[in-house]
Formats: C-alpha cells, structure tokens, sequence
C-alpha cells in the first residue's frame, strides 16, 4: 500500500502594515486543504503518520477506532483535529524533498566557514574591548582615566590589552568598600536596557571564545531539563558572591575564586613577560587554573557552559531581556508554536525572548512563518506588494508590477545606506582606538620609563643632599670606606637598597617630614600597599605587630602608592591605625603613572601590590616578597633579619 | 564512501577526539597540581613549570592537529544534518491545548486526574518554598555570624574557601529539594498533559470545538490592553533611573574622588587575586 501524506499550508495574510503579518491559528488548518484526501492509502496498522518538510518532526499516534468514522470528511476533520492537539504543522506532500548533492554538502560546509555578522562583531568587540595590544607585547597594562569606562560583557581590567574596566569586577569593589556603587549599578542598567541578554550573544569576548570551542566537532551534550534548571544557578552565585560576600568583606568573590576571564586574558598575557611574579603563585592560582581548564572542556561539549550556568552579568541581563531596546522578538499572531525555534536554539529557553535567549537569531532562519525578527528590523523591510486584483487589466498589472518593483529597490537602498553607515562608523572607532592606545599612548608611556620626572619627584642625589639635613630617625654618615666595601645599589637579596626621600603623613595628614627609610640604623620593614589594594589592607595587621612588638628593633614603613586612593589614606589610618608605630609615607610619581620608590625596589610595571622588602642595619636587602605575606613568613624574615645582626 | 560509512567515520572521529580533549584536561590539571606540591615556598618557577608542561607538549600538538583534521574532515566527508529534536516542554504544550478545553465541560475522569496533578504539584511547590527559606536562612545566618569571621585572614584562600563550601552546603538543601521538585513536576506535567490530549481528542470525536472563554478581570485586561504603552512607560522610567545612577556616582565625592575616580584607580591597578596570582 502506497503511503501518501497530507500538506497542511500555512498561508499569513497580509496587514497594511510593512512587514507584519497576521495569522489567525483557528484558520490554521482549512477544509480545502484536506480535500482528495484517500484516508485509506495513508492509513497503515491502524497508524497515521505526519511527516513535515525535512523529515525532522514526526508525530505518530493510532487512530482509537477507525470504525465509526462513515465518511472522509469526518476523518479529515478528526485528523485535524488531532493534528492540533499533536502540536503537528508542516507536512510534506507526496515527495521527499531532494537530498543534496554531495558537492552540494561540500560548497555548504566550507561557506560554514565563513565568519558570520554576529562573528565578525564578537571579534570587534574583543578587539576594541583590548585595544591596547602593545600590552601583551611590550609587558604593560594600560593606565588612564579614559577606563572609568565599563564594557558591557566581561574583559577583566588586568588584562594587558584591557581598555575599559569589567562591570563585575568594579561592581563587586565598589559594593565591598562603600557598600553602594550608583556609577557601576547605573552603567550595568544603561547595557542592560540597551541590549539585554544581546550582550552576551554579540559583545562579551568570553562568549567568542566559548563559541569558537564548541565550534570543535564533538559530540556535543543537548540542552534538556536538567541544564535549564541549572541555568538557575547563575543567579544564586550573583546573590551570594557578587553581592554578599562584597558586603561582609570577601571581595572581589568572584573574581578571585571563579572567573577564568581572569586567568585567561590577564594572567596568561602578563607571565610570559613577568617571569618574576611566578613567585606569587600558589593554591589560589592552581584552583584557578584548574577551573579555567574545566571551563574550556566543558565549552566543547556543552555550549556556553559558562554563560548559562555561572555567569552573574549574564543573569543581570536576563533581567532586562524582555524590556531591552536591541533583540529578538517574537510576533505572537504569526507563533504557531511549532517548536523549531526552541528546538535550534542551544540555549535553555522556553520560548523565544525569554531570560535564557542570548539573542544569536539561530532561530529566525527556522521559522516557518517569519515570526522571529530582530527589534527594529522593520527599517529594513520592503512594504508589502500591492495585491493584483482579479479583474485587472494588462497596463494595470504591469503598473502594480513596477510599483512593486520600485518600492523594493528603495527599501533595499535604504537597507544599504544604513548598514554602509553604521559600519563606517564601527570602523572608525575601531581604527582610532587602535591608533590612539598604540600610538599615542605609547610615545608617553616611553618617555615615563626612560626616567622619572624631576619636577614632580625627588632624584635620589636631592634625596641624599637631604637626608643630611633631616633630624632625628633617618640621619646617618658614613665613611667613604664603609660605603666602598657595601654591595652594589639594587634590589635583590644581599643589594644595598636604593635610597629614597619620602613625605610622612598620619592621620591628621602630611606631617612636612621627609625621610630615608634605608638610613634607620636598624632593621627596617619597607611594605608597599594603597588604600583600595584589599590584600594590602589585610596584612597591614601584621606589620603594625611587629611594629609593636620589636619597636626598639625594628623600624617598619608603609609605604602608599600615587594612587588617587591616597586621599582614602588618611581617612583609612585615622580608623584602622591612629597610634601605630608604624611610620606612613607616600612614594613618589613617574609620568608613566608608576610609583617610583616601588620601582626602584623592584616593583612590578604592572603595579601589583603589595610588595615588602626588608633590610638590616647596614642597608642590606635581606628579604623582597611580591604579593601577600601571611604572619609566620614576616616574622620569620624579621628574626633572620635580626639574628643576622 | 556510503552515508554509513561517513557516519561511522564521524563516530569515531568524535569519541576520539571527545577522549583526547578530556585526557589533555585532566593532564593540564595534574601538572598543575604537581607544581603546587613540589615545594611549599614559591613552587612556581621556570623550571618547574617546565618540567610539568613540557611533556604536555606533543599531545596538545596532537589534539591540534586532531582539531583541524576533523574540520577538514567535516568539509569532505559532510556528516548528516542533524535533525531538530522538538523540544517543546510539557508545561508550554498544557499551556496552549488548554485552549481548546473546557474543564466544566469534559469528562469526569479527565479532569480529576488533571485537578489531582495540579494539587500535587501545588503541595509540593509549598514545601519546596519552604525548605528553600529554611536552607537559604541558615547559609545567611552562618555568613553574617561576626563569630565565624573571627580568624579569618580575607586572602587566606583556603580558609574563605572552607567558608565558601559552608554556606554552599546551607544553600545545598534547598537546591536539592527544588531539583527533586523539577524531576517531581515534570511526571505530573506529563500525566496531566495525557489528559488534555485525551479531551482533546474526545472533543474531536464528538465534533465539539471549544474555545476558552475570555477571563473576565479588569486587571489583567488594563495589562493585556496597554501592554505596549505599559513598556515604553517601563523603559523610560530605566533609562532615567541609570542616567540619575550614572550623574548620582559622578557627585559622590568621597574626600576629593568620587565614584569614577574609584572605578578609574581599581581598574589601573592590578588585582593579583583576580587573575589568580596568589
């Protein structure tokens, strides 16, 4: 028995309106569709079989009892009846359509090649976001105040290339230390207004990269229920590490135990030209790593692991997604509900549009019936042809033919113009933020590393033409004898430290002092921290102990960076250390925005802090750690220091 | 070469492949961990690192090489388009068939077993909802307990870390009761989605078309009927409220910096723990 199958049509009826299209689903399945219909060729074991265009839905049930229905209408209205509670759409009609070709195949897999419009602005993006690409070359990180400026995905600001700074990581130090951020709060609302979850799909270069390694052919694991109550997850660690643990002083949470945008742009573009801040890394950096490296598998096999299970800007977003200007929408009047829009889309969504929907438009090619477009591609669509009427006649027909025809031109036209426009402009940017962070910025960063500025700093023969006038703790002479048989000036173990004259200040502000940290006469602790470095803060405890402790031994300065934090100094030692007997001094500028006593002391060009060094009596470096000291390695470093002595 | 014989290349291809990733991870993770324990000061040095990963060398060059083999591989050897599987959820397909029924008009049996599934699902629901309060509170009360944080060095990753797991295995409970509340929903949504169907079909039958009535509720309809101007109005009030957020940081002045100059100083300077170096 031969098999035919049932094409039920979907016809839209036009509206006046360019580009919209009202369907009314009741009409959906008309009598005229089911006419010559032979129930008994199609009917096989009781089974009717409904099969759509490429074979890719298949709806199969056994009629109850075919018996009682007398004729074909009666079946033809129980068949579509069944048909919508089935959720049945397309169907194919009495031919399968063609396979394609081989060559065909071929010519399809390498135009897949092809980076897409949503490809090349991803790649944009990341390219604009890390601009300054003679970071990663020359070992630097930008500086200036033009990276107030948030990006909307995440680019973690320690990134070599980093022009602008990470929402997340801004939003979780501002909550941490004023326990408000307005500017951070404000930006995120402005993106996620603008663009929704569009942000995630089309501006986040984590994204790229997660798409590029589920590119790798693979079999991949699909969505199902599990994954998209997973999807939840996110927003559990928004509240807690985001949020929370910024309040009660765990900050930043989740960049340091969990982001991998981190280890990949930052840490991964700054060792290789830093091998000295290998000595930094410890458990915090293997767990880190060993995230990013479950991170990276997983994006293979599950798409965008990242983004729908972990990501807190990403369940920022899905917030806004059904208000955002910019997105996906779905035209309810034309939704069949076939499903083939969720069933493409690799995100868990439930329909289109929804909080999950990161607005890739996979699922605009799908749609049978053109429900799916971009918000605001209206601007791009031609009107609707003028119908011909039945009775018209031949100079008729072809006026409306050349009406027709001119009105698509004309809206092709417009559609190019715009689209020429926004890209030159795109361009520009591009071109000019390359220039301008490569370029310009570039001469200057030079000049500032070839030698501090005199104006601003104190060399270090003003400092010891000084130093000889200074009173009380910080004078010395020596011999020229002494001063011959002493190390070279450096700063390594077993150097003589370099000298330096440096402003005091406590908590009521700079005291008019200046002094030579290197000229105590006895053990001296130098530590270097800025008011808004939180590691700094929280070893400071240790030093005001040893501080305490060893006062007739050991002299201890804390060091505070150029910072533009440093005006949260005084403020901060006011609280926190009102009769320290630590001295506070504030190092001295570069024009390359670097601190330069911390350089002299072999700081890193990426200003990480803290850093601490320490010296005997005689001025000899006995110990540098870069990074955080925990209680037992400082005083351990003191007592060697002493004993030593 | 027959489409099997391509689908079975690409079989093998992919498990392959699918193997030399996860081995490669796992590898790149076990150097790293070596490294860690190899010295208890500064374990990563040049050396040391280079004695891990360099015998990573030649299979990470393979798994490349690997990579690039199956794209080329995809192009001449296309495999099957892969077909949509419809992935329509149970609750969506309730949803729109509940349409065309008509619970005060269908039969008994029907009903009932689609009342019973819903009132299970609502008890459930509640308890889950509770159990959530309960888990959730326990994880707040933990975190904000000053006692808990007492020696507590913030930079000492393992101790946040154990504080971390803490609160996460408060939170745990109600994680677990909600995906047992998931598994639980989704078989009554779909023995209640039998019985939809079945009315449905019983409709069919009997030639009954049944179209739901329009609920009658002067909120929902102002909703429903301003919908649009509702939005507009909605998006307006946002984006005046981020531009005020925005001017509002600009003019919280903390001394002589304000918000900006805060975000600008965080961003121009390294944060060691963010990227990991710790």
């Amino acid at each position: 028995m031969s098999k035919k199958q049932i094409i039920i049509p979907i016809t839209p009826v036009k509206t006046d309106t360019p580009g919209v299209f009202v369907h009314e689903p009741r009409q959906r399945y008309s009598d005229d569709d089911l006419i010559n219909i032979n129930i008994k060729d199609i009917i096989e074991d009781d089974e009717l079989r409904f099969k759509d265009y490429d074979d890719e839905f298949t709806t199969e049930f056994k009629l109850p009892d075919p018996e009682p229905y007398i004729d074909d209408e009666e079946v033809s209205d129980y068949v579509r009846n069944v048909a919508i509670a089935h959720d049945t759409v397309v169907i194919d009609l009495n031919e399968k359509p063609k396979k394609p070709t081989y060559w065909q195949r071929v010519l399809g897999a390498l135009k897949g090649l092809i980076p897409s419009k949503r490809r090349l602005i991803q790649l944009y993006t990341a390219l604009l976001f890390n601009a300054n690409i003679k970071g990663y070359i020359q070992g630097n990180m930008y500086q200036g105040n033009d990276k107030l400026i948030c990006t909307p995905g995440i680019n973690c600001y320690s990134c070599p290339g980093a022009v602008g700074a990470c929402p997340l990581g801004s939003l979780q130090n501002s909550i941490g230390d004023h326990k408000y951020s307005f500017y951070v709060l404000g930006i995120i609302f402005l993106y996620g207004l603008m663009f929704g979850r569009m942000v995630c799909g089309w501006l986040c270069p984590f994204g790229l990269v997660q798409d590029l390694l589920y590119k790798i052919k693979t079999p991949k694991m699909p969505k199902n229920p599990v994954t998209r109550a997973l999807s939840h997850l996110k927003y559990v660690i928004l509240v807690l590490f985001v949020f929370v643990f910024a309040v009660i002083g765990f900050y930043p949470a989740f960049c340091k135990f969990i982001c991998p945008a981190g280890i990949l742009e930052a840490a991964f573009g700054i060792l290789p030209q830093a091998l000295d801040e290998l000595e930094r890394l410890g458990a915090l950096f293997t767990w880190k790593f060993s995230l990013f490296v479950c991170f990276v598998v997983a994006s293979v096999f599950i798409y965008r692991a990242f983004c729908r299970f972990i990501c807190p800007m990403g369940a920022i977003y899905s917030l806004f997604n059904k208000i955002s200007f910019f997105g996906i929408k779905l035209e309810k009047p034309k939704c069949t509900n076939c499903g083939r829009c969720t069933s493409v889309c690799k995100m868990d969504i439930r329909h289109v549009g929804d909080r999950e929907c990161i607005s890739c438009g996979d699922c605009v090619d799908v749609c049978p019936t053109k429900a799916i477009s971009f918000k605001g591609s209206k601007i791009f669509l031609a009107p609707n042809e003028i119908d011909i009427p039945s009775d018209a006649t031949d100079e008729e027909i072809e006026a409306i033919n050349e009406q027709n025809k001119l009105a698509k031109q004309k809206a092709k036209k417009r559609s190019t113009m715009i689209k020429s426009i926004i890209g030159a402009v795109m361009a520009i940017i591009l071109v000019g933020a390359l220039v301008y962070y490569n370029v310009i910025k570039n001469d200057q960063l030079w000049e500032g590393l070839k030698a501090p500025i005199e104006t601003d700093t104190e060399t270090e023969a003003d400092s010891e033409a000084d130093s000889s006038t200074d009173s009380d703790v910080g004078t010395d002479t020596e011999t020229d004898t002494e001063t011959a048989k002493k190390p070279p000036v450096g700063n390594k173990v077993g150097n003589t430290c370099p000298s330096a004259s440096l402003q005091v200040f406590d908590e009521n502000g700079f005291t008019g002092e200046k002094l030579d940290p290197t000229k105590t006469g006895k053990v001296t602790i130098i530590n270097f921290w800025y008011a808004n470095c939180v590691p700094c803060k929280a070893e400071l405890p240790y030093f005001d102990e040893v501080a305490a402790t060893y006062k007739d031994l050991v002299t201890v300065f804390a060091v505070h960076s150029t910072d533009p934090s440093f005006e949260q100094a005084f403020d901060y030692v006011k609280e926190t250390y009102p009769e320290s007997n630590m001295i506070f001094l504030k190092d001295t500028a570069l024009s390359s925005g670097n601190d330069a006593y911390y350089m002299d002391l072999g700081g890193s060009k990426y200003n990480m802090y803290p850093m601490t060094v320490i010296i005997d009596e005689n001025g000899i470096i006995t110990f540098t750690k870069r990074g955080e000291l925990d209680k037992n390695t400082l005083l351990n470093a003191v007592k060697d220091a002493l004993n030593q002595n | 070469m027959n489409e099997k014989q391509a689908k079975l290349v690409h079989l093998i291809y992919g498990i392959t492949l699918s193997l030399l990733i996860a081995v490669l991870g796992v590898c790149f993770t076990i150097a790293c961990l070596n490294i860690y324990k190899s010295a208890e000061v500064s374990p990563f040095t040049p050396e040391a690192i280079k004695a891990q990963f360099n015998r990573l060398i030649i299979p990470t060059a393979l798994t490349v090489v690997a990579i690039i083999a199956g794209g080329l591989l995809h192009i001449f050897v296309p495999g099957e388009r892969k077909k949509l599987n419809s992935f329509i959820e149970d609750k969506v397909i309730i949803k729109n068939l509940s349409k065309r029924i008509d619970l005060n008009d269908s039969p008994k049996a029907f009903v009932d077993v689609i009342k019973s599934q819903r009132r299970f699902r609502l008890i459930f629901l509640i308890v889950t909802i509770a159990n959530a309060l309960i888990g959730t509170s326990g994880a707040f009360v933990y975190l904000f307990t000053a006692s808990n944080y007492k020696e507590v060095n913030a930079e000492d990753f393992q101790t946040v870390l154990i504080i971390i797991l803490t609160t996460l295995s408060y939170a745990a409970i109600p994680i677990f009761v909600t995906a047992i509340y998931y598994i639980f929903a989704s078989f009554t949504y779909e023995k209640e989605l039998e019985a939809v169907r079945a009315i449905v079909e019983y409709n069919a039958k009997n030639k009954r078309h049944v179209s739901k009535k329009e609920e009658i509720c002067e909120k929902s309809c102002f909703f429903k009927k301003h919908k649009k101007p509702i939005k507009i109005v909605f998006q307006c009030i946002l984006l005046v409220l981020s531009v005020t957020l925005i001017l509002l940081g600009f003019l919280n002045v903390s001394g002589t910096m304000n918000e900006f100059d805060f975000v600008t100083s965080i961003a121009n300077r390294i944060c060691t723990g963010c990227i990991g170096l710790g």
